[in-house]
């Protein structure tokens, strides 16, 4: 007698736990794949991979104010540690976090929240010849927060630009 | 008799869907796209474009109002964000229709009016943010880009303003202007 009622119930348990779920955000996390093999989840996973996608509000890692990966030459897989990464918000707030050892940055949701465009620049002090070297962002970044989502694939394409670089080819 | 009733009434129904799918749009509810002037919206575009059309908003392929432009999404599929530094003719006609279409009738009065009633426009307001904007305020009510757009909507286009807006220094060279 009481089948009923329950199977109700939990159909309808199942179907308010379904639609709470974002299908595009779940396709996006799902379409990263798994670790490499190795690596576990912190500071140095997923170099080059959009770190919003995770990290920008939904889930399932923390929330990051802004995150990316360096490489050193435009177009060239080669990323690069100790790299200055200089992001100056609309209102002139100031953040400058550093590439590590796999060329990630990132901050923190709770370190900055940035008023919109945020405006960035990369410094290096190149050990190999002892100077500094260093390249301003053209446009602003306009709301995303991680730099994989304009910055990613090849060179040559019209509706993106290639990894973050710090040095042309 | 009662055999032939699902045929005719199947009949009725595809002629009726005949009819309907054939028939044209009122031409009279067609609105005419009348906007600010074509020639000085180069002087408008760089503005815009560095302003709004960043690849991450309307420089995205996915955004219903796209613009086309140096450091965004470029139309040419040769071309690259960061090249060639100037907006292409083509990039300049896309973004100017896209500009004047996303509300015609409303654009349309304005750019008669001489200007008059511009805050209408969702175009000024959310550059402005006072409409929610995503993107959050692009446009400071005063500042060069504000002069930019509203001279140009007003058909007394202010050539310095675009160009301070838009980084243009001497002989159309873009600059680095800010932060």
């Amino acid at each position: 007698m009481r089948a009923l009622p329950l199977a109700l119930l939990a159909a309808l348990a199942l179907a308010a736990g379904t639609s709470c779920a974002n299908p595009v955000h779940t396709d996006a996390v799902a379409a990263l794949g798994d670790e490499a093999p190795g690596v576990k989840q912190g500071p140095t996973h997923r170099p080059g991979q959009p770190c919003s996608t995770c990290h920008g509000g939904e889930g399932p890692g923390p929330d990051f104010a802004m995150a990316g990966t360096i490489y050193e030459t435009r177009g060239v897989a080669k990323a690069l540690p100790n790299v200055t990464v200089t992001l100056i918000d609309a209102n002139g707030d100031a953040r400058k976090p550093v590439s590590n050892e796999v060329g990630n940055f990132y901050l923190r949701a709770e370190e900055w929240a940035p008023t919109y465009p945020v405006f960035a620049s990369l410094s290096y002090a190149d050990p190999a010849t002892g100077k500094n070297v260093s390249i301003d962002m053209i446009s602003r970044i306009g709301g995303n927060r991680g730099c994989a989502f304009c910055h990613h694939g090849a060179d040559n394409e019209p509706s993106h630009m290639p990894p973050v670089f710090l040095r042309l080819k | 008799m009662k055999t032939r009733l699902p045929i005719i009434c199947g009949l009725a129904l595809f002629v009726t869907a005949l009819v309907v799918a054939c028939s044209s749009p009122d031409t009279a509810g067609r609105v005419d796209p009348i906007g600010p002037n074509r020639d000085d919206f180069k002087l408008v575009a760089p503005m815009l474009v560095r302003r709004c059309g960043s690849t991450d908003c309307h420089g995205s392929s996915f955004r219903n109002f796209r613009l086309y432009g140096y450091g965004g999404q470029r139309l040419a599929a040769a071309d690259r964000p960061d090249f060639p530094a100037l907006i292409q003719p083509d990039e300049l006609r896309f973004d100017y229709d896209a500009v004047i279409g996303i509300e015609p009738e409303i654009m349309r009065d304005v750019v008669q009016a001489n200007g008059a009633g511009f805050d209408r426009l969702s175009l000024v307001r959310k550059g402005r943010n006072e409409e929610d904007h995503k993107g959050g305020q692009r446009i400071k009510p005063g500042d060069p880009a504000d002069t930019c757009l509203l001279t140009w909507l007003s058909n007394t286009t202010n050539a310095a303003a675009c160009a301070s807006a838009g980084c243009i220094g001497d002989g159309g060279v873009l600059e680095q202007c800010e932060p």
